[in-house]
């Protein structure tokens, strides 16, 4: 595990996989309906997108940025 | 431009005067600390630590197109305009480990203080070096512009039509010259870090007054959902997020954040590695929430004034705080809003003046030991190229939106090149500067028309142009190579 978090294609493939995530019409075609405080409520997913984005963005700044 | 709204009482005019007046204190005190040398000047020593460091890179971002174009793209597009900018920009953190790193560590070793400054040492080059530099220079002043213009429309509001949009616009170009020309990057960073503290506070304090002021943010937003459901589309109003557009806006801030001349600098700027890192890692956290408030204020404002089109449009945060707010709060938001714009009209000022005063002045004048003629050229260069953005400010292009989208998609063409230097050895610089020029060639020919956007395949045209210049450069790397080896 050392090791793999020591290769940059592991990070940059981590990174491509999260922007996978934001082309979210490859798999899921949405209904917009208002949900939390009247905002979309596919707005939630993104916004998941982007906490696993930092939280990744994260771990790379600590075990791999040096 | 229109003006629909309520005599202006003294409390508003004595916060814009006090806030010019605390601001105005804070530099001089920055002048005070700062050393009178280019590098104390032009990077306030090398010496900024994690929050000074996160705040002047965010301030510098987030600017007149965070108030005014943010809120605007979300009256015209909706909610897709959110995370479009939330996420993109967080994205861009990337770049401070692809390009930031590696110039924090070059500026260290060899004491670079501009862009092509690092160019040079990198390639050799001195066309190249030039290149960048004409480059940065020349599409920062759309951009600069756009600030000037923020200003006018801000001041022009919230005064109800007493002070003039060019007045205003010249107004505070002329007080951001003075505290600029006084304390140089010591003065900017230690305003930046007020202003930006400044700007999200009283945005969040906004969205909250405006959205209780029309029953409820929920309630707002679901009354708009019912008069406009292509706003919380996925796709946004005028279906203008296609899988391609929507693919292109998400990656372009990659590549065009770290090639503004006054991030880019501020690479130079950071005490420590860890403190680059740190704010990296700020950088791709506080655009989730931040760009969520002006993109909520420009939807709702579907509700007070409905119909708005173009310029009309990006004036729709201020319409909706006077319209919603008492004075005296309307006036300390917009004047948050002047200090974004403040905060990022200086940084490009001293980008710029620094740009000319070392790429230029020092190249062509052969005055590299005259440390205090640097400084004095880079003072006089902010308040000529000032004056500059305030003519352009004066017939502004149709919307906000579009006068950043020139300017960034011009300065995204340097990335190709600018990668290729850092991190593959012994390029030929004839490459680079062809991947430049083309670039920026195909840049202006899709702006004006000349060349037809089909020729981009649905997708926005900077990503055609960025691939054009990648397989450029790439075929550089090839072609080097092999004749190296």
């Amino acid at each position: 595990m050392k090791n793999l978090l020591r290769q940059p294609y592991f990070w940059g493939l981590l990174f491509v996989l999260i922007l996978l995530l934001t082309q979210d019409y490859l798999f899921v075609k949405w209904e917009a309906a208002p949900a939390f405080l009247g905002l979309p409520n596919w707005l939630l997913w993104f916004v998941g997108v982007h906490v696993v984005f930092i939280f990744i963005f994260y771990f790379f700044t600590k075990k791999y940025w040096k | 431009m229109s003006s629909v709204y309520r005599p202006l009482p003294a409390v508003v005019y004595f916060i814009l005067i006090a806030y010019i007046a605390i601001t105005f204190l804070g530099s001089l005190i920055g002048a005070i600390k700062m050393s009178d040398t280019p590098e104390g000047y032009f990077l306030a020593n090398r010496n900024l630590r994690t929050l000074t460091l996160f705040f002047t890179i965010l301030a510098t971002n987030f600017s007149a197109y965070y108030f005014l174009g943010y809120a605007g793209e979300g009256y015209r597009k909706g909610y897709p305009f959110y995370f479009m900018m939330a996420f993109g920009t967080a994205f861009a953190c990337l770049s401070f480990y692809v390009i930031g790193m590696k110039v924090w560590k070059l500026g260290k070793e060899h004491g670079y203080i501009t862009p092509s400054e690092l160019v040079f040492g990198k390639s050799g080059s001195r066309t190249l070096a030039l290149l960048f530099s004409a480059v940065m220079i020349l599409f920062t002043f759309p951009y600069l512009a756009l600030q000037i213009v923020g200003a006018g429309y801000l001041l022009e509001n919230l005064s109800d039509g007493d002070i003039p949009y060019f007045r205003g616009a010249f107004t505070i170009t002329l007080f951001t010259i003075s505290y600029v020309m006084l304390g140089g990057m010591t003065s900017v960073a230690r305003t930046d870090l007020k202003q930006g503290i400044l700007t999200f506070a009283l945005m969040l304090l906004a969205v909250i007054v405006i959205g209780r002021a029309l029953g409820g943010i929920a309630q707002a937003n679901e009354q708009v959902f019912e008069r406009l459901p292509a706003l919380f589309s996925r796709e946004g109003g005028g279906e203008f997020y296609t899988p391609r557009k929507w693919f292109s806006w998400l990656i372009f801030w990659f590549f065009c954040i770290p090639m503004f001349p006054q991030i880019f600098m501020r690479f130079y700027v950071a005490s420590d590695i860890s403190h680059l890192k740190k704010s990296a890692l700020l950088y791709a956290t506080i655009p989730l929430f931040v760009s969520m408030l002006p993109v909520i204020i420009g939807v709702m404002g579907h509700l007070s004034f409905p119909g708005l089109e173009a310029r009309a449009a990006d004036q729709i945060l201020p319409k909706m705080l006077v319209a919603h707010t008492p004075e005296w709060f309307g006036a300390l938001v917009m004047t948050g809003a002047l200090a974004a714009l403040m905060s990022t009209l200086d940084s490009q000022l001293l980008a710029l003046g620094t740009l000319f005063t070392r790429d230029i002045f020092m190249v062509f004048s052969k005055k590299e030991n005259d440390l205090r003629a640097q400084v004095n050229v880079g003072k006089i260069s902010v308040a000529v190229f000032a004056f500059i953005g305030l003519a352009i400010a004066w017939q502004p292009f149709d919307t906000i939106f579009d006068m950043g989208k020139m300017a960034f998609s011009g300065l995204s063409v340097l990335f190709p090149a600018a990668f290729a230097l850092l991190w593959w050895e012994k390029i030929h610089p004839a490459f680079l500067i062809i991947s430049v020029v083309i670039g920026e060639i195909m840049t202006v020919g899709f702006f004006y028309g000349w060349i037809d956007t089909d020729w981009a395949f649905g997708f926005e045209p900077f990503i055609v142009v960025l691939l054009v210049c990648f397989i450029i450069v790439f075929t550089g790397k090839i072609f080097s190579q092999e004749q190296n080896s």
